[in-house]
């Protein structure tokens, strides 16, 4: 009576699955505070001051965001129409916004007054930041058009008109208090020094430039738009140094982790992605419920913001590790743990006595619910149990095993039959997205095989079975397509190599590198789908 | 001619792979032992024991220290069964299938035999088979029977053989004729002794021995019967069938009610009844013993006893029970607990109409163990010098399943493909997945890492898909100190044209520290299929054989150094080996045409002979090679020579040797004993039967033979003292240590013919032990001229 053999999952080693360092330390923020505004959230800003207040942009409002409570400190509402870009000056002290009505405004963090009023704009202003030494404002608009405004006295100090389109974004030098960045749709970024009157460097993006930064040390800018990031050497005349970005989606918005030099992109397709400063490899990645308009981190890294295009706002706290407890609390605890010990040492200790009969305790092996089905034959249930939506679609390989378990049992037949048509459109969906990998394909097809030869005459009578065949047919059509792609590529390469080492060497039938051999991995796939859909 | 002198010396000796199943196991009436052991002497017929196969052994109901056996030689010994000594022989001019004997008969006995009567009674024609009960009396020696023709409806007289022992006339009946299948299933005594019963194709016959009631022979089901059992005090009898049935007869005097149980899907291998009646236990293919409890009406199981069970039986005391498994073992259960397993070496006939050990012969190099393919999907270890199981390994962790019917084939996962490394720390593995319909074949490559903590193998990688076809060579290269790169290599070759060699390393994974095997590089030749792979001895140099060349590779570098071919043959070369040792240099190629040896060092073909080469082995420690040929010739040579030292015809087919080194316990036989060639190390041949033979002198075979036979005789004499009821109630480290005080003795006693009969004599027949001291004190001591 030996034990049962549990089902051999043959789980396959993903890379991609693999924690690093990186993405353990963005995971380790805690489950997100979310607040649900009335509008998208257009821009994010930290205050650079304790304690660290976040200025949240979205319909005519600017909220400042608690970062302990995650309450709203303060509202500014004094907005017709919607409000853009609010931003922190350096000391935290003031803001200054832009809105649909073509007004910049000075707000006082610490009271309800607008300071002041900067007009001058003829369309809604988009951008509108403090130049780095605090004493100008800088702000773009709809018509195309950049304009610098002294603080103290309200004045106008400079007007650039040489956007041909709408201006979206910008940054200040950190290290230059006259130089400005600013992007626009007409794809060009422009560098402006606020001593001229004319640009001293554009440079073109290829797309519309939805966000520009500035690196702390000012000798580099990056500008985002489309789906990749570019990044500028400006002491280099606007050299291109690298592009990058893995967003298959526009990128709305960027920010700069200053304390550990990354660099984090939001982007239309619902990812947050984080970068590394100096390589501009992706780290880590983080989704979120709906298109990301803007993300912020705070200044010591202890919160991450994201606003999306919903109205959501995403607050994550980073964990607080071993945060010293009360001393009661540290008493109830123990206490607490004394009593579960008690509990499951219960009759541990107990000696038994000279005559006492011994019966050992048997431990009842924790077996997965479809090994228990297998133990019992229950085939039928077992494979409706490895193919619930929890397992297969996180666990697909269990389900795979599970499958193959069964047809080394020769009872995969039996299991398939007598299913309904909601059942059988799961599973034909289920086959289509995994024919095309490799390690699946064979069992694939014998299940495809075998449901087909089940059901052959009354597939004709349910329209939803027929359209997952019809589904089916075509993923292996396109995979078919795919295999001969490879082979004829596989084929110049070859050609390619040999002729290159021949040169080398003059015995071809030496090593081949085992680049090729790879290819040959996925021809044997092309072969067994060939046999499905000569089958059908 | 030094070869030839060989030859006539030499003889091949069974030392392992008898089957402990053949026959029911029968528990004495003390239970403290089931009588296996006097099953296992058949495994040397020309000893003490019987020269042919044992077909039943039972215990003398009325003397519990005496077992009778029955054998096909025709005689029936008794024995004594605490010191193994044969008591009579009686003999029969033909041979006895099967044996009945019951207590209300304290003299007489049934035996069953089956003969071809030539010609001798005119109502008999030629070939009719019969089968015959007779009674035999103990005490008169005279012996009636009686016989009956096949029509049954006359009776003859015919006189018994005069070389019969004591013989004289006598009258025969054929109570059952024509019974067909194993026949010591065939027929019982029913409990109280009034009939004896038997099966035919589908009907149950009976014999009454008491009153004057006519023999009986009625229809119990629609299917052929396969055993039957009968209850110990009422006229019940069991009777179970092919299709899995099993029919309760009672009420058997007057009117037959009989009473059908389902539950095994395929037949019914045996039925026994529990000592009280109250529960019947059933044994099928299904590995499961099911307890029927007659009176409630329920059954209770114990399943997945690990292989398909063919004899079931209950010890008198009813504590403890006794399962055959199929595959060479014996389970003795209490309480559904397993108390002991006496396996023998496991067969794979089970599984296979035919014998099938894909791995063949193995030898672990840590433990001297043979090792071959066991139960499905595991790796059996054997210790051949003591015919002990050491280990079984489950390679592929799954469960057996048996199918809907027998002749169902059924995919297993089987171990086609191990290779140990040189030290023995490594195992590889290839298991392969495999049924008739199914068109992709599932195949693992899996890495066993030898654990000294847990001492045993630890998964340590399994490979899916390792090539794209069958694997049909796997070896490990030779690791040695001074070599750079430590990493243990393999290599594995495949149908798919390519090999491959996987070398231990560094995980790929960036974040685990962890070390596993992966694919180095991949090779191949031309579009060619390779067929073996040899490493030489210092592991410099893999040579991989395609169609009917060899390439010679440097395996570090994966670099085609060397492509060697011949013109003396054309067809493809099947095996590949190294010579090792002095004769390292050399490369021994086989064919199905001939044998050709390479000089590597001048890449000239040094010999070449003509021979059907079957299997091609080399010793890993010494230069010696042996070959067996197509109609298994056995031919040792040495890689440099084409002249063999050693050639044998083989009596049976061989399918798989290897080479055993000596180690040192078994140097007890002098060196003039020993073939010259196998001094170093013992040759051992696989038969189809998955018998181990070896290959000894004469001498070294009487000697075996008299060990085994002295052996149990002193081990079955030695008083059980408290300590040794002790050590034996603690299950198998008894033995062990049981072992060790034989050794003792056997050191201190010697061939002393006066210890030895004062050791075996029973104590209270001793003279005084006062006046058998100081004879026993002079023989322990050293005689004088010896130093």
């Amino acid at each position: 009576m030996g034990e049962f053999k549990r089902t051999v999952v043959r789980e396959l080693p993903e890379r991609k699955g693999e924690i690093s360092p990186e993405s353990q330390f963005w995971n380790s923020y805690e489950f997100p505070v979310t607040i649900k505004e009335f509008d998208s959230i257009s821009h994010l800003d930290f205050s650079p001051i304790e304690p660290h207040q976040v200025a949240v942009t979205t319909s005519n409002k600017i909220r400042l965001f608690n970062p302990i409570n995650n309450q709203v400190d303060r509202t500014f509402s004094r907005f017709k129409d919607r409000a853009y870009c609010g931003s922190f000056r350096h000391d935290g002290r003031l803001m200054v916004a832009g809105g649909e009505e073509p007004v910049v405004k000075l707000l006082d963090v610490s009271g309800r007054a607008i300071l002041r009023f900067f007009s001058g704009h003829k369309r809604p202003v988009h951008l509108s930041k403090f130049t780095v030494d605090g004493l100008k404002v800088f702000s773009g608009d709809d018509d195309s058009c950049v304009r610098c405004f002294d603080i103290s006295s309200g004045d106008k100090v400079n007007i650039f008109e040489e956007h041909k389109d709408y201006i979206r974004c910008g940054d200040a030098n950190k290290a230059s208090r006259d130089i400005i960045l600013t992007g626009s749709y007409d794809h060009t970024a422009r560098l402006f020094d606020l001593r001229t009157s004319t640009s001293i460097m554009s440079v073109n993006h290829g797309k519309p430039v939805e966000s520009a930064l500035f690196m702390p040390s000012g000798n580099i800018f990056l500008t985002a738009g489309g789906n990749y990031v570019k990044v500028w050497d400006a002491l280099a005349g606007g050299k291109l140094l690298t592009t990058f970005g893995n967003s298959h989606k526009t990128i709305t918005s960027l920010w700069f982790q200053e304390s550990r030099g990354r660099l984090l992109t939001g982007s239309l397709d619902m990812h947050v992605k984080v970068y590394d400063a100096a390589t501009y490899g992706l780290l880590a990645s983080m989704d979120y419920p709906a298109p990301v308009l803007s993300v912020a981190v705070s200044p010591v890294s202890d919160l991450l913001v994201v606003g999306m295009s919903t109205g959501l706002l995403s607050i994550k706290h980073k964990k607080k590790d071993g945060t010293p407890q009360t001393e009661a609390e540290k008493q109830k605890k123990q206490r607490e743990k004394r009593l579960a010990l008690r509990y499951f040492n219960k009759g541990n200790m107990y000696i038994p006595q000279e005559g006492d009969t011994l019966v050992p305790l048997k431990q009842r092996e924790d077996l997965a619910r479809y090994d228990r089905l297998l133990k019992r034959f229950k085939h039928s249930k077992a494979l409706d149990d490895a193919f619930k939506i929890s397992v297969r679609r996180k666990t697909p390989y269990v389900t795979f095993s599970v499958i193959q378990e069964l047809s080394r049992r020769n009872t995969l037949k039996a299991s398939l039959s007598g299913r309904d048509e909601k059942w059988l459109c799961a599973m034909l969906a289920f086959l289509k997205k995994h024919i095309s990998n490799p390690n699946y394909v064979s069992v694939v097809i014998e299940v495809t095989d075998i449901i087909l030869e089940i059901y052959e005459s009354v597939v004709s009578s349910s329209e939803p079975v027929k359209k997952s065949l019809t589904n089916l047919r075509a993923v292996i059509d396109k995979e078919l397509n795919y295999h001969q792609s490879l082979e004829e590529i596989q084929g110049m390469l070859d050609v390619l190599l040999i002729a290159s080492n021949a040169d080398l060497d003059s015995n071809p039938d030496l090593k081949i590198p085992e680049t090729t051999d790879i290819f040959k991995n996925q021809t044997a796939g092309t072969s067994n789908s060939m046999e499905v859909t000569e089958k059908r | 001619m030094a070869a030839s002198f060989d030859s006539m010396n030499a003889t091949q000796l069974v030392t392992g792979g008898a089957s402990l199943v053949n026959k029911r196991p029968i528990f004495t009436n003390d239970s403290k032992k089931s009588e296996s052991t006097v099953l296992q002497q058949k495994v040397c017929p020309e000893s003490y024991c019987h020269s042919d196969v044992v077909t039943n052994v039972s215990c003398n109901p009325h003397n519990k220290l005496q077992a009778t056996t029955c054998s096909l030689d025709g005689t029936v010994r008794q024995w004594d069964i605490i010191d193994g000594a044969l008591l009579t022989t009686f003999t029969f001019p033909w041979p006895i299938y099967s044996m009945l004997v019951h207590e209300t008969f304290p003299t007489d006995q049934f035996y069953l035999c089956k003969q071809k009567f030539v010609g001798t009674f005119e109502k008999f024609s030629q070939n009719t088979v019969l089968m015959l009960a007779f009674f035999f009396n103990l005490d008169s020696g005279i012996f009636t029977f009686v016989c009956r023709n096949r029509d049954r409806r006359s009776a003859n007289l015919f006189y018994t053989d005069a070389n019969i022992s004591r013989g004289d006339k006598g009258r025969s009946e054929v109570i059952f004729s024509q019974l067909t299948g194993e026949c010591e299933k065939l027929t019982v005594v029913s409990g109280n002794g009034e009939f004896i019963a038997g099966i035919d194709d589908n009907f149950l016959l009976l014999y009454f021995l008491k009153g004057k009631k006519r023999p009986t022979r009625f229809k119990a089901g629609s299917h052929p019967l396969t055993c039957l059992a009968s209850h110990p005090t009422k006229s019940t009898v069991a009777v179970g069938n092919e299709a899995g049935h099993i029919i309760i007869i009672t009420n058997l005097h007057r009117n037959i009610i009989s009473n059908l149980e389902h539950w095994h899907a395929n037949r019914v291998e045996d039925l026994c009844f529990s000592p009280e009646g109250v529960f019947l236990y059933s044994v099928g293919h299904e590995c499961v013993l099911v307890d029927w409890n007659l009176e409630k009406g329920v059954k209770s199981f114990l399943p997945r006893l690990g292989a398909p069970i063919n004899h079931v039986s209950c010890a008198a005391s009813n504590a403890l029970k006794a399962v055959c498994l199929l595959d060479n073992a014996i389970l003795i259960l209490s309480q559904n607990v397993i108390q002991q397993t006496i396996q023998g070496i496991s067969r794979s006939k089970l599984y296979y109409p035919t014998s099938y050990i894909p791995c063949g012969l193995l030898l672990d190099p840590r433990t001297n163990a043979l090792v071959k393919n066991g139960r499905k999907g595991h790796l059996h270890f054997y210790n051949i010098e003591d015919d002990t199981s050491l280990v079984s390994i489950d390679i592929t962790g799954e469960n057996y399943v048996s199918g809907n019917t027998l002749d169902n084939i059924r995919m297993y996962t089987d171990v086609v493909q191990a290779a140990f490394s040189m030290k023995g720390d490594w195992l590889a593995t290839v298991e392969e997945q495999r049924a008739a319909d199914i068109r992709d074949v599932q195949c693992r490559v899996k890495f066993w890492i030898f654990d000294k903590q847990k001492q045993s193998f630890l998964l340590n990688t399994t490979v899916e898909r390792p090539h794209d076809a069958d694997v049909n060579a796997l070896e490990f290269q030779p690791w040695q100190k001074n070599r750079e790169g430590n990493n243990p290599v393999a290599v594995t070759a495949s149908l798919d044209g390519k090999f491959k060699v996987w070398r231990y390393g560094d995980n790929f994974n960036n974040y685990k520290k962890s070390k596993c095997w992966n694919c180095d590089c991949v090779g191949f030749y031309k579009d060619a299929v390779p067929s073996d792979v040899s490493f030489s001895s210092d592991g410099s140099l893999l040579s991989v054989s395609f169609n009917v060349t060899i390439t010679l590779w440097e395996p570090d570098a994966n670099v085609l150094t060397k492509t060697l071919c011949h013109t003396l043959s054309n067809l493809p070369i099947r095996k590949l080996e190294f010579g090792r040792g002095q004769s390292s240099h050399m490369l021994i190629c086989a064919t199905s045409d001939r044998i050709t040896s390479w000089n590597m060092l001048s890449c000239h073909v040094q010999w070449s002979v003509q021979l059907a080469c079957k299997l091609l082995i080399s010793d890993p420690y010494s230069e010696l090679m042996a070959s067996v040929d197509s109609s298994n010739k056995l031919f040792v040579f040495q890689a440099g020579h084409s002249k063999p030292l050693f050639f044998m015809d083989c009596r049976n087919s061989i399918i798989s040797a290897t080479f055993v080194p000596r180690t040192k316990s078994s140097l007890g036989l002098k060196e003039d004993n020993l073939l010259p060639w196998q001094k170093h190390s013992q040759l051992y041949l696989m038969t189809e039967e998955e018998e181990i033979v070896a290959i000894v002198t004469k001498e070294e075979a009487e000697l075996y033979n008299k060990k085994q036979r002295f052996q149990n005789n002193l081990e079955e004499s030695l008083p059980s003292t408290p300590f040794a009821e002790f050590l034996q109630s603690h299950g198998n480290r008894g033995s062990g240590i049981r072992k060790a005080t034989t050794d003792i003795l056997k050191k201190y006693v010697g061939d002393d013919t006066l210890v030895k009969e004062m050791v075996m004599t029973p104590p209270h027949i001793l003279p005084p032990v006062r006046t058998l001291a100081t004879t026993f004190l002079h023989s322990l001591l050293l005689p004088s001229d010896s130093k």
